[in-house]
């Protein structure tokens, strides 16, 4: 008896298997399917219900098409897995530091033939492109950009005396004379830092991150604004690392300088998370963060989108003032066929992420804002990536229709942007930040005997012998 | 003359060819029930593990291999200081996972199988981490120690009147208490295997002690630890197995093996150069001495004795494949 | 407490007579207190953490601490369990771990017979390069591992996405010394004269296992079964790098990747982190409140004689 039950069950099995393959097998007719990365993770229910109201208009639209959700949230470690497997989506999303090393790997595909019959690649902001082109061809397009800055707890400004409140209850960030009252210095930071600690208990000035990369990269833009002209240098033709540098001892030992004085947190496996989970738990007053991810404690921590300030970073030797500015691009499987590309661009433009602002791409724009206002998240201005007049003319209108927060706190980000962006380091810059991390974890770690200058000189020798790979 | 030596050599090569065909009859069977196996281990060790070596002198372009760079990628991967760490690291594990994973569940495992009262409750209570994912433990004890001053553990920490510490911040700590981690989640299910081997033990053999004068612990001594030898020394190859097997523990719990590489394994470290760096070759030099460390673990575990049993099952195994190529 | 249960205990190390003695009674509480507090230390995180979930994110570091949260809202638990639709990653695993399962079992099972009972020619030296490899993780050579996996997957390119998928994480449970020499040992064990008995009946080599060695094998068949349960379902590298389709994910790869998109995806704290992690564990609380007796019963019986 029992084994009659187990053949069955064995017998049941193989069938079920048998069947699965060839359903599999069976060709979704003789559309053209496109997978589409950037499809929101499952538990987004409302962001994909707008994805799939985008779906359906497209493939009313074009009949030829399958648009297939493939939800990809990019990270450098798993592209190489995804890549070399061939399950790559036809198109996802990156960031700017990816695109030179998918291109050497062959992974993503040259699209400069289809921007120009699309007549988008003169409307590409031309250091975004910069950031997808390699040897003249374009490999992506931008979706937005982020330039870092300093988030602030008014709340915290305001009790602590440093910023005050006007009539109508909102802060005022100047003085009579229109200076800001918010830090413009790292010696400012540690000035409010050290009133936030007597202040508060559990509570420390700031986060810095030290951990999965995102330790480096913040330090970077400390390291230039601390004096620091660039950490790779070319010499000659030969790229040479310069993370030793004194702009970049400074940073480190103004870092040192903190964590001796328990003015930032031990904790040295701060993650790109950790910055809205401080400012969300209020246990710290500032963070340095990405002009796209301000939301997040508010979305993620119900943070009061009213006591958000953001503001250029603070300089470190009183000079030099830079804003590290990266983005997010799309970009293309180079597995895919020029159908599936050229779909996948047009789904773009169903998405309102394309120049175009015909009918179908301002209802698409229409309802990324809509979808954010439902959210009650802040809607600020972004950083567009096309530039052609008809594009800003009806993004920024649009935008002033949307946004949702007092200005006020964000206009000298905003204005200054533009001249003090600097992109990222050009070469393996992840493997950089890596190394960086390493000491920026040791200074926390062990703050009584560290020596950045130590510390930055091994980096600096490890980093060496990545960049010795450049042919 | 010739013509003879022809002949006898015609006979010689047909009994040869004879005797070929009664081994394959005799054997095909046995072949083919070895036959699947055999391709698995092919699969899944034999061929990863010669392609790894390979692959560890050579220049790697993705994932494949070309030129021959001789001892290039090792001398790459010990001129880093993270390798030397990721060295030290995994002996710091050793020791850890022996102090700690190691003797707990022996311990709780004896007193199991003394206790009388209670067992129920004792042993689904102890083995209940055991049914968790790894993942979920630990992702959970990550956040149990959190190192601000406000949060869980420190704050426990503080109802005992002991300052606040960073925990997985500190690079101390960080190895001792990813072992905790470990030995939270594995120390039940152990303990419960040496409780059965405990329990096997007759009550004949202590009261044979007992009449013989020995006490308690004479009686651990001489009835007990004999008798669950060979379940210790199970245990223990498993033991040091899962601790060249750390990985997603420092991944996680450590932001991928900080502070500064306090935490880093040599799995985690060749991890890293593949998926991380694109280094591939780097990988695979980090692959091979991880596995040379435990082939000489291996050969010493195994003792004199152990060895020339172990050489000599080799060299016969040799001969004999040398043998029928003939 | 019923003391009176000390008086009659007649095994182990300690019996009635040890306990006449008030040492070995002070003793035998020292133990039940040491057996409380490790219970306890194995119970309290995990209720923690299931009381943490219902936290507020702002409420999980608030100073002063309070262990409780504000409100309890069981409706916090349907929320994220069909936001994050969990019932998919479970079935997921499970099909996982019964497949390595039985891998583990009749691969290992098979060619650990051929080792110590048919020893067809050749076996010693086949044997000697399976003990080569003794204690070597298979994931040690990770890159051309992948690199396989990945090209015979190409083979089958055909077949469906969840076989080509599972298939290798099966299969790779087939190929494990350990689990072979425990085999190996055991099955030397067995009386010589059953197979010679059952080769008179006409009884063939294949037959002989399934109708002979697997019923008398049933004690390290558990064992076995039970070990490659526990790895299967703790299982990361490897599943993490094949299984790239969200649809085919186990639950260790995709509470990995909910904590490392945590940075940058929109309404998932680390509040509803913890209470996916709790999530996690219900089923498996469920499995285990309902074969408990089976699963500590078989751990037991996994000491081994030898």
């Amino acid at each position: 008896m029992k084994k009659k039950i187990l053949i069955s069950v064995a017998c049941t099995l193989l069938l079920t298997m048998c069947l699965a393959v060839f359903a599999a097998c069976k060709k979704s007719g003789d559309k053209v399917v496109i997978t589409v990365g950037m499809w929101p993770e499952a538990s987004q229910k409302a962001d994909i219900e707008v994805f799939n109201k985008w779906k359906a208009s497209f493939e009313a639209d074009y009949p030829e098409y399958e648009i297939k959700p493939a939800a990809y949230t990019y990270s450098p470690d798993t592209v190489t897995a995804k890549a070399e497997s061939g399950q790559l989506p036809t198109v996802f999303q990156t960031y700017f530091t990816e695109p030179q090393k998918l291109i050497t790997s062959k992974y993503i595909a040259d699209i400069t033939d289809l921007l120009h019959e699309f007549g988008w690649y003169d409307k590409m902001d031309t250091t975004m492109r910069e950031a997808v082109t390699s040897d003249g061809r374009v490999y992506g397009i931008p979706r937005d950009g982020y330039g870092l800055g300093l988030f602030l707890n008014l709340e915290m400004f305001y009790e602590l005396g440093e910023i005050d409140k006007g009539a109508d209850g909102k802060y005022i960030l100047y003085d009579n004379d229109g200076a800001p009252l918010y830090p413009t210095t790292f010696a400012d930071v540690k000035r409010v830092s050290e009133l936030v600690v007597a202040e508060y208990e559990n509570t420390y000035g700031m986060v810095i991150l030290s951990a999965n990369k995102n330790g480096g990269w913040q330090f970077s833009n400390m390291a230039w604004n601390f004096g620091a002209s660039a950490l790779q240098v070319n010499d000659g033709g030969k790229w040479k690392s310069a993370l030793n540098s004194k702009g970049a001892v400074d940073a480190l030992n103004w870092i040192l300088d903190m964590r001796q004085n328990d003015l930032i947190s031990s904790a040295s496996s701060n993650s790109y998370m950790d910055w809205y989970r401080n400012i969300g738990s209020k246990t710290v007053a500032m963070a340095i963060a990405g002009s796209d991810a301000l939301s997040l404690p508010v979305t993620n921590y119900n943070f009061n989108k009213d006591d958000i300030a953001f503001v250029p970073m603070p300089t470190g030797d009183g000079v030099s003032q830079n804003a590290l500015y990266g983005g997010t691009p799309y970009v293309f499987s180079s597995k895919a066929s020029k159908e599936q590309i050229k779909g996948a661009m047009l789904f773009l433009k169903y998405m309102g992420r394309s120049p175009e602002v015909d009918e179908v791409s301002t209802r698409a724009m229409e309802d990324g804002n809509r979808l954010a206002q439902s959210k009650g998240m802040p809607i600020l201005p972004t950083i567009k990536p096309w530039v052609n007049e008809e594009y800003l003319t009806y993004a920024n209108a649009l935008e002033a229709q949307f946004v949702n927060v007092n200005m006020d706190y964000y206009k000298d980000f905003f204005s200054t942007i533009g001249t003090i962006k600097k992109a990222e380091e050009p070469y393996y810059c992840q493997e950089m930040y890596g190394y960086l991390d390493n000491a920026i974890q040791e200074v926390l770690s062990h703050p009584a005997t560290a020596n950045p200058q130590a510390l930055l000189t091994t980096a600096n020798g490890q980093f060496q012998t990545v960049l010795d790979k450049l042919k | 003359m010739k013509k003879e030596e022809a002949s006898e050599k015609l006979i010689d090569r047909s009994a040869l060819s004879y005797k070929a065909l009664t081994t394959v009859k005799k054997n095909w069977g046995g072949w083919l029930i070895m036959l699947p196996g055999i391709i698995l281990f092919a699969f899944f060790v034999w061929i990863p593990l010669i392609t790894n070596i390979k692959l560890s002198f050579q220049e790697t372009v993705g994932f494949t291999g070309s030129g021959f760079v001789g001892f290039d990628n090792y001398i790459r991967v010990m001129d880093n200081p993270i390798f030397w760490k990721a060295l030290t690291n995994t002996f710091k594990y050793a020791f850890w996972s022996v102090i700690i994973g190691f003797l707990v569940p022996i311990v709780l495992g004896l007193f199991l199988s003394e206790v009388v009262h209670f067992k129920g409750l004792f042993r689904v209570g102890i083995y209940f981490p055991a049914i968790i994912s790894g993942i979920a433990v630990v992702i959970m004890w990550t956040y149990i120690f959190n190192p601000n001053p406000g949060a869980v553990m420190n704050v426990l920490l503080g109802v005992f009147g002991i300052a606040p510490s960073s925990f997985l911040s500190s690079q101390e700590m960080v190895i001792p208490l990813i072992v905790i981690t470990m030995t939270w989640k594995g120390a039940g299910a152990t303990a419960l295997i040496y409780l059965s081997a405990l329990q096997n033990i007759g009550d004949a053999q202590y009261e044979a002690a007992r009449i013989d004068g020995a006490n308690a612990l004479q009686r651990i001594r001489y009835v007990t630890l004999p008798h669950i030898w060979p379940t210790v020394k199970m245990l223990f190859i498993l033991q040091i197995i899962s601790i060249f097997q750390i990985f997603y523990e420092p991944l996680v719990m450590t932001g991928g093996g900080g502070p500064n590489g306090a935490s880093v394994s040599l799995l985690l470290l060749s991890y890293q150069y593949a998926f991380e760096m694109g280094d591939a070759s780097a990988s695979a030099a980090v692959g091979v001495i991880l596995s040379l460390i435990i082939i000489v673990l291996t050969v010493v575990y195994l003792k004199p004795k152990g060895i020339t049993n172990f050489l000599g099952k080799i060299k016969n195994g040799i001969v004999k494949a040398v043998k029928k190529c003939k | 407490m019923q003391i009176n249960r000390l008086r009659t205990k007649t095994g182990g190390i300690l019996n009635f007579s040890d306990y006449k003695k008030p040492v070995f009674k002070v003793v035998y509480i020292v133990i039940l207190a040491i057996l409380f507090i490790a219970v306890l230390t194995a119970l309290i995180p995990p209720l923690w953490l299931f009381i943490s979930g219902f936290k507020d994110a702002s409420e999980l570091e608030s100073t002063p601490y309070h262990l409780f949260p504000e409100m309890f809202s069981i409706a916090k638990i349907a929320e994220v369990w069909k936001a994050i639709d969990f019932g998919k990653y479970f079935v997921n695993t499970l099909i996982v771990v019964v497949g390595a399962v039985l891998c583990s079992v009749v691969f290992n099972g098979l060619l650990a017979y051929a080792f110590a009972i048919i020893k067809p020619k050749g076996h010693k030296f086949f044997f000697a390069l399976v003990m080569l490899g003794y204690m070597i993780p298979a994931i040690a050579s990770i890159v051309p591992l992948y690199k396989e996996i990945m090209n015979v997957r190409l083979l089958f390119d055909g077949a469906a996405e969840w076989l080509t998928g599972y298939a290798p994480l099966w299969l790779i449970f087939g190929a494990n010394a350990f689990y072979l020499i425990m085999f190996k040992n055991y099955f030397e064990s067995l009386p010589k004269a059953l197979f010679e008995a059952a080769r008179i009946d006409g009884c063939s080599k294949l037959g002989m296992f399934f109708k002979v060695v697997v019923p008398l094998s049933r004690p390290i068949i558990g064992v076995v079964a039970i070990f490659t349960m526990t790895a299967a379902w703790s299982d990361f590298l490897l599943p993490y790098l094949i299984l790239q389709d969200d649809s085919l994910m186990t639950v260790m790869v995709k509470i990995y990747n909910l904590q490392a998109t945590m940075g940058t995806v929109m309404g998932f704290g680390p509040d509803r982190l913890l209470m996916v992690l709790t999530i996690s564990i219900l089923p498996q609380i469920v499995l285990f409140a309902l074969f408990q007796r089976q699963i500590t019963a078989n751990a037991v019986s996994s000491g081994i004689k030898e």
